[in-house]
């Protein structure tokens, strides 16, 4: 009976030969512009810039395990029961320069780092004083000490870098809802999964309702009007086959919704239809009690996060110049451990970097020591500023002159991130 | 109170929090006292549906019973497989800052919302999502007053619109939606509940 149906509905709207564009087209002419630039039209990523792609490790990540600065003896004073142990003990750390080790389930980011790909920094972050992780993101993500601005830098960047010619859409936070970094971007969306980015119900009236979505929410206000315009142009994502898409290299990402979102982040960049910037996170890390850095709930994490960087690295090694991965979280943990085996709210971090651009090999430190007379209130001072990091790839990857509008207020240092 | 409270008031409900051990009958006196009622603000701006609202809303218009799949199981998990896509699982937010609940936050993803009112209500036979059961054919035809007739035809939008969205929908989307049912060659139950799921995802439903 259900086909008898469907046949008729086909029979019935199908003869008008309607099409999305067509009827999209004559239904709202307010949406027209964004609305005929269909997946069909979309133009390419402007040539020579990558493709920003951050990584937000949302809960605060503890850098001090994740990068372990063994090099520092103060580290196991403050820290006796769940430092990871010097290169060399068991499940000692894994060495990068004979100060820094990345703790044994970061193993996997030893590939791109022994390529020249994978940079760390350390000791870095905001410098914002707060314990709010809510307050941190905010700090962070909207970059914007004066308060005045209701933009994301990354917004700011995709408002000032003007693509040569409309695209369907720039940016995509891979989320359910957009993080604040994009907040205010122009033709940014929330996709929680691109491979269900279809328009649902129905096929043979696909085209009616699309028109309909169109009519009625082309005079609705920001941010829901705008979004659903962006939405029906840009469904589908350009084609792209996210459920046939197949790793290179023999890539395998961890089979979780983290790494699902980094593999067809992957097949976006591939599929070269103009988004410029990608936002994804991984929750989880604030972890005040039993850290189990070795067996434990961060070992787990740090096994998901750097083996999808891993599958993300070898699937894209014929596409190095086509992404740049920062990862960042809010703020790092003290130093002391709590009497829980974990650690609470602290100031400095570990950043991650990965890229074909990026100078990788090597852990970038200005190192501020551990000991009681370095730490502040507790915490690993911040030696270098998070928006120097992200401020150099701008302006080295991105061709971006001024940093003015995208890190207002803040002193620019080059860290040697880019090569 | 309001959205928005009075730093005076949040400060006067963490002075509470911090006396009684976190009591939240003692917080909750605070903020309910008649002193601290001149703070209310009534809702003159509509407010966009979170997820979950969404769902229930459509649930309730679509007079919606559960069979679940055991006792031990009170969700059903195919809708909470459903509210996950759309990013509020009860109970799931990782942060202790509760989910978000302005147009900002929920306002730029829609297609979830859309694509959930069409896994509802498109190929309705009997029940689309296991273990939901929805309004009767027969019942929704009387509800709306249409009885395959052309002529029902006439008005089913304004009715729909009355009877199942509660109102929401503003003249134009009635329109828009009612040149969505004229366009049918012939109008039988599917395409009712076609522009059901058509009418549950204009925007004047996603909004109270």
């Amino acid at each position: 009976m259900k086909n008898d149906h469907d046949h008729a509905h086909s029979a019935s709207c199908s003869h008008a030969g309607w099409t999305r564009r067509a009827l999209l087209g004559g239904s709202a002419s307010l949406a027209a512009a964004t609305v005929f630039g269909s997946p069909a039209l979309a133009r390419r990523r402007t040539p020579g810039k990558p493709v920003f792609v951050q990584v937000f490790l949302r809960g605060a990540m503890d850098g001090l395990t994740t990068v372990v600065p063994y090099g520092d003896a103060a580290l196991y004073q403050l820290r006796p029961t769940i430092a990871v142990q010097p290169p060399g003990a068991t499940n000692g750390a894994l060495d990068l320069n004979g100060f820094f080790g990345l703790a044994p389930a970061a193993a996997p980011l030893l590939t791109p780092y022994g390529n020249g790909h994978l940079a760390i920094v350390h000791a870095a972050g905001s410098t914002g004083q707060t314990r709010s992780h809510f307050d941190a993101y905010a700090t962070m993500e909207l970059a914007d000490p004066t308060g005045s601005l209701r933009t994301g830098w990354l917004s700011r960047y995709l408002l000032q870098a003007v693509p040569p010619a409309p695209v369907d859409v720039r940016a995509i936070g891979v989320n359910t809802i957009l993080q604040l970094t994009l907040k205010g971007a122009p033709e940014a969306l929330a996709i929680p999964n691109m491979q269900q980015f279809r328009f649902p119900g129905a096929l043979a009236t696909s085209a009616l309702r699309q028109a309909a979505i169109v009519d009625t929410y082309s005079t609705e206000p920001a941010p829901v009007g705008p979004a659903a315009l962006d939405t029906i142009a840009a469904l589908d994502l350009g084609g792209i086959d996210f459920g046939a898409y197949v790793p290179e290299n023999g890539a395998v990402y961890p089979n979780t919704v983290f790494g699902r979102r980094m593999r067809h982040t992957a097949a976006l960049i591939k599929g070269d239809i103009g988004v410029e910037a990608v936002t994804i996170d991984l929750d989880g890390w604030d972890l005040h009690a039993e850290l189990g850095p070795i067996d434990g709930h961060m070992a787990s994490l740090l096994d998901e996060l750097t083996r999808a960087l891993e599958a993300f690295y070898l699937d894209m090694l014929a596409h190095l110049d086509r992404y740049v991965v920062v990862c960042l979280s809010e703020f790092g943990r003290r130093g002391l451990e709590n009497a829980s085996a974990g650690t609470d709210h602290g100031h400095g971090n570990a950043m991650l970097a990965m890229g074909g651009r990026v100078n990788g090999g090597q852990v970038i430190a200005n190192w501020p020591g551990l000991d009681a007379g370095s730490l502040v209130n507790g915490d690993l001072a911040i030696t270098i500023d998070y928006r120097d990091i992200l401020g150099e790839i701008l302006q080295d990857l991105f061709g971006v002159a001024s940093l003015a509008t995208i890190f207002p207020g803040h002193a620019h240092v080059n860290r040697g991130i880019t090569t | 109170v309001t959205p928005t409270p009075p730093a005076q008031l949040v400060d006067a409900v963490a002075a509470a929090y911090t006396s009684s051990g976190g009591d939240i009958k003692a917080m909750l006196r605070v903020v309910l006292a008649r002193e601290n009622f001149r703070f209310t603000a009534p809702i003159v701006a509509p407010k966009f549906r979170r997820p979950f609202h969404h769902v229930v809303s459509l649930f309730r218009a679509m007079e919606v019973r559960f069979r679940l799949t055991s006792p031990s199981t009170p969700l059903n998990t195919e809708v909470l497989s459903l509210l996950e896509e759309m990013g509020q699982v009860p109970f799931d937010h990782v942060q202790p800052d509760g989910y978000p609940d302005s147009v900002d936050q929920w306002g730029t993803t829609l297609l979830p919302r859309w694509r959930f009112a069409a896994i509802l209500l498109h190929n309705y036979i009997g029940s689309s999502i296991s273990g939901v059961f929805m309004i009767r054919p027969s019942d929704l035809r009387a509800r709306l007053g249409f009885a395959h007739d052309p002529a029902d035809r006439a008005g089913l939008a304004r009715r729909m619109n009355e009877r199942f969205f509660g109102g929401t929908h503003s003249p134009h989307e009635t329109e828009i939606l009612q040149g969505f049912i004229d366009a049918y060659g012939s109008f039988d139950d599917t395409a009712m509940f076609d522009a059901l799921a058509l009418g549950a995802c204009l925007p004047g439903f996603q909004w109270y």
